[in-house]
């Protein structure tokens, strides 16, 4: 998956000359924490976070400073056509609240925020559809993962994600099936007909 | 008491075949079982007509039901999914479903019986509005509440599903509404289909605080289920007044069943029902009618529905099932 799959839009941004009352209450009237600032082509110049603002305040309340006064010139961002992969793990280690996304000619495009990668992780997961869950324990990961797909093949059963992990002791590896359909019996059985290892519930 | 009995040979030409969890077998079960355990002539047996489109419109989509309609008579194999396994009467059948379960509705209304148990399929609580989704293709619950409240005018209407599923076509057709209680109880959605069900799905808008959702941990049984009861459900019935209770009955919270992981025993399935009978006639003179969801061991299946109507046939006092009170 790609950000622009995964990411906000269209995106809400402010002009480096908005006066800090406005981007207060630009803030707040769309609940949002950032805004990136851009300038008159739309060409990304900075950020602005929510806590930016409530710093200012804090230190010598309202005047009529700019946003460019108090924003972060030249944030780090990504582009629409990077991996999510590229933006979990920026977020993850930088520790950024949201990442700007841009175009090839630094125009934002849209945001990439820490809720977005809740919804993909929920859209990734199917955890919406319909389904059932199955679980799987497997010791040799490709032999047994071969086996688990096979296994559906066979019953045609229709998959609505599958999520390969490694165990947090040893050299195992969890399987989380969800299969669109409420009887997962038969494919829980083929599965430990076939040698795998089915957790069951509340195991 | 008299209890309406609903059921019609015909609910057993809906064809799923035969290796389908959903398959006439369970009527056949449960009707033989109901005779056997001397039930079956206690009750009346109340006709069986056809849902009129109209009425099924009340909570599905038009384009839905002509879907459904067209998919049957066209030869397909089933209904948006491959679970709700179709053949070509099953259209037929699923509105005498329906109009099995308005009946039972009117026949309490009119007096005919004080309450009843509806032996339909295909079940119903998992339709959405606009498709189908687990063995069921209309709501038959969800339309029996719209018609007492559109044709019997009643304003309050409860439905307590059991089902060990969680009943997320009734919720999502009510959960705007503030005149339609519906709980839920059922194995937590991390482990069963559908998935949802969780307990903060509260309501929405002006239903906030009248859909409840209780989900259990895999293995959980008759306590469980009592504490619930207890301290969740009948004070939230009480408080709601209904003017009509009607009953998602699945039975496949019991120990045997195939499709999840419940320990519900018969006792329990008689006790839960024995509190919402009470509750009825507390509330609103014993008006309570019960519909068949899922449940699909054969034999706990059979047990359960009979322990249920036995229940239902008791007067007050309980001289039907003495034995059963002392079990929780």
């Amino acid at each position: 998956m790609l950000i622009r799959d995964g990411m906000t839009r269209p995106v809400v941004t402010v002009a480096p000359e908005m006066l800090l009352p406005g981007v207060a209450s630009m803030l707040r009237d769309n609940r949002i924490h950032q805004l990136p600032v851009v300038d008159g082509e739309g060409v990304l110049v900075g950020i602005v976070t929510d806590r930016d603002v409530r710093d200012a305040r804090a230190v010598d309340g309202f005047d009529n400073r700019s946003v460019q006064s108090i924003m972060t010139p030249n944030p780090v961002s990504v582009r629409e056509t990077d991996t999510l992969e590229d933006a979990l793990l920026l977020l993850h280690r930088r520790r950024f609240g949201a990442l700007p996304v841009v175009d090839t000619k630094n125009r934002v495009v849209g945001i990439f925020a820490r809720h977005d990668c809740l919804r993909v992780l929920v859209e990734v997961l199917g955890l919406e559809q319909p389904g059932s869950r199955i679980e799987l324990h497997i010791d040799k990961a490709d032999d047994d993962l071969c086996k688990a797909v096979g296994v559906l093949g066979k019953l045609e059963a229709s998959l609505v994600s599958a999520v390969v992990t490694r165990e947090h002791t040893g050299e195992g590896r969890r399987v989380y099936l969800r299969l669109q359909t409420i009887d997962p019996t038969p494919a829980r059985k083929a599965m430990q007909r076939s040698g795998l290892r089915v957790i069951e519930p509340g195991d | 008491m008299r209890t309406g009995l609903v059921y019609d040979d015909r609910f057993l030409d809906h064809d799923t075949g035969p290796q389908h969890p959903e398959r006439s077998d369970r009527l056949r079960a449960i009707v033989e079982r109901l005779k056997r355990d001397h039930h079956w002539d206690r009750c009346l047996r109340l006709p069986v007509e056809p849902a009129l489109v109209t009425s099924i419109q009340a909570v599905h989509d038009a384009t839905y039901i002509e879907h459904v309609r067209a998919t049957c008579e066209q030869g397909g194999a089933y209904v948006d999914v491959q679970d709700s396994a179709v053949c070509p009467v099953s259209f037929e059948v699923a509105r005498l479903a329906v109009g099995g379960v308005i009946g039972a509705v009117d026949a309490v209304m009119a007096g005919l019986c004080d309450n009843a148990f509806c032996a339909v399929r295909p079940p119903g609580h998992h339709a959405e509005r606009d498709r189908s989704m687990g063995f069921c293709l209309f709501n038959n619950v969800a339309v029996a509440a719209q018609h007492l409240i559109s044709q019997h005018r009643l304003g309050k209407v409860a439905i307590v599903d059991f089902d060990v599923h969680h009943g997320n076509g009734t919720q999502h057709i009510f959960e705007a509404r503030p005149d339609v209680l519906f709980i839920s109880l059922h194995e937590h959605p991390s482990y069963l289909y559908p998935g949802t069900g969780f307990s903060w799905e509260a309501g929405q808008d002006r239903g906030e605080g009248f859909t409840i959702n209780i989900p259990f941990d895999p293995h959980a049984g008759d306590e469980a289920y009592r504490h619930a009861f207890k301290h969740k459900v009948i004070p939230a019935l009480d408080a709601f007044g209904p003017d009509f209770v009607l009953i998602s009955a699945g039975f496949d919270a019991a120990c045997d069943d195939p499709l999840a992981h419940m320990q519900l025993s018969t006792l329990g399935f008689a006790w839960m029902t024995r509190q919402l009978k009470e509750l009825a006639e507390r509330v609103c003179s014993g008006r309570l009618v019960s519909v068949l969801e899922g449940g699909y061991d054969l034999r706990s299946l059979a047990e359960c529905v009979s322990a249920h109507v036995a229940v239902l046939l008791e007067e007050d006092g309980h001289d039907g099932l003495m034995g059963m009170k002392a079990g929780m």
